[in-house]
């Protein structure tokens, strides 16, 4: 017995693993296809007939995905692990905000310790976030497949969080060896905090230097590196210039 | 008669945001118009007309929109902004000027 539901999903798979993060545009070509199959039933072919048809009449996936690849790569924002990331660190950074806030309110620590307590806390999140997201990378590309676009928002993604941990990092331990200065009697000195500190700091500082496609805001220390796995630039086109590519749209025979 | 490849792509954005002008309409219906009018000499893999009104949409001369349909169908609908009429405006003259020459050559 002809399944369409299920021929539609397998489409749907296929489709989704060539365009990745443009589901939307899937969406919209499986709307397509429905109303296609609809119209070809109606018409009075089986389903089956009518699968085959709008199927074939929709052109090979590939072809159809390389169009939508000649468009910039789509935001690494829409990666749903990096608005994932994004509100694991959101969460915690705005609770612990609000508990330092009421802390300095409260005159229970200075202003000095509790804003270093946050920037330090809020990095190290940071930091564990990136190998949480670098983690479900590793298995996503195991078991779900993976692609070059995926590539390049993982890079963003890293280089984003990376930059942030490092920056909230380095401001924790400026403002916290000033704290020491006043309250221990010295800037620094080598306790395991401190050379965990250290150890995030030389770690990230490490990592915005590795050669990682699409890493925009590591990009300060290492541009010539990214540069090659940046995204094409989508040459804009003008309308009517005739530039469609092969393929695009066929004529049927006379 | 087989059309140009160059020809259908060229021809491609004009006839969408023509259809458009005369309101909303989505993928589906814009084929079917197409090869309607045309008498079937113009058929578009289907699959291919989606990138370039998302091209159009990029380009700031269309914008979409998801909308239930009657039969409860969600769809993406397409409709002219005026920018998009302004450039199908300068096509139309484009199209019209080399269609002119055209014609007095061959003395139609």
């Amino acid at each position: 017995m002809f399944d369409l539901e299920q021929n539609l999903r397998r489409w749907r798979r296929g489709m989704s693993v060539r365009l990745p993060l443009r589901r939307e545009a899937v969406d919209e070509l499986e709307s397509h296809l429905r109303d296609a199959v609809e119209q070809a039933i109606q018409e009075g072919s089986t389903p089956e007939e009518a699968w085959r048809q709008a199927s074939e009449r929709l052109g090979n996936l590939d072809a159809v995905a390389a169009e939508y690849s000649k468009f910039g790569a789509p935001s690494a924002w829409r990666w749903l692990p990096a608005r994932f990331a994004a509100a694991v660190l959101a969460a915690p950074a705005a609770g612990l905000a609000y508990f330092l806030v009421a802390r300095t309110a409260a005159s229970q620590g200075t202003i000095l310790l509790n804003l270093h307590v946050f920037a330090i806390t809020v990095g190290y999140v940071a930091m564990v976030v990136v190998g949480a997201v670098a983690a479900w990378s590793l298995l996503s590309r195991a078991w779900c497949g993976w692609s070059h676009v995926e590539t390049r928002a993982l890079g963003a993604t890293f280089g984003t969080l990376t930059t942030a941990a490092l920056a909230l990092t380095s401001a924790g331990v400026v403002l916290g060896s000033f704290w020491a200065r006043d309250h221990l009697g010295g800037y620094w000195s080598w306790d395991p905090k401190e050379i965990g500190g250290a150890a995030v700091l030389a770690w990230g500082a490490l990592a915005t230097r590795l050669p990682l496609p699409g890493c925009r805001s590591a990009a300060a220390t290492s541009a010539r590196r990214c540069s090659r796995g940046s995204p094409e630039p989508s040459s804009p086109r003008r309308l009517g210039s005739g530039r469609l590519p092969q393929n695009t749209l066929r004529s049927p025979p006379a | 008669m087989d059309i140009a490849k160059d020809l259908m792509g060229a021809s491609a954005a004009p006839l969408i945001l023509s259809i458009l002008q005369e309101g909303e309409s989505y993928g589906y219906a814009l084929i079917g118009r197409v090869r309607d009018l045309s008498g079937g000499q113009i058929m578009w893999t289907d699959g291919m007309l989606y990138p370039v009104l998302h091209r159009l949409e990029e380009q700031g001369l269309i914008q979409s929109r998801w909308r239930t349909a009657e039969n409860g169908r969600r769809r993406k609908y397409y409709a002219l902004k005026a920018s998009g009429r302004k450039a199908l405006a300068e096509q139309r003259a484009q199209w019209q000027t080399v269609n002119l020459t055209l014609a007095q050559l061959w003395g139609t």
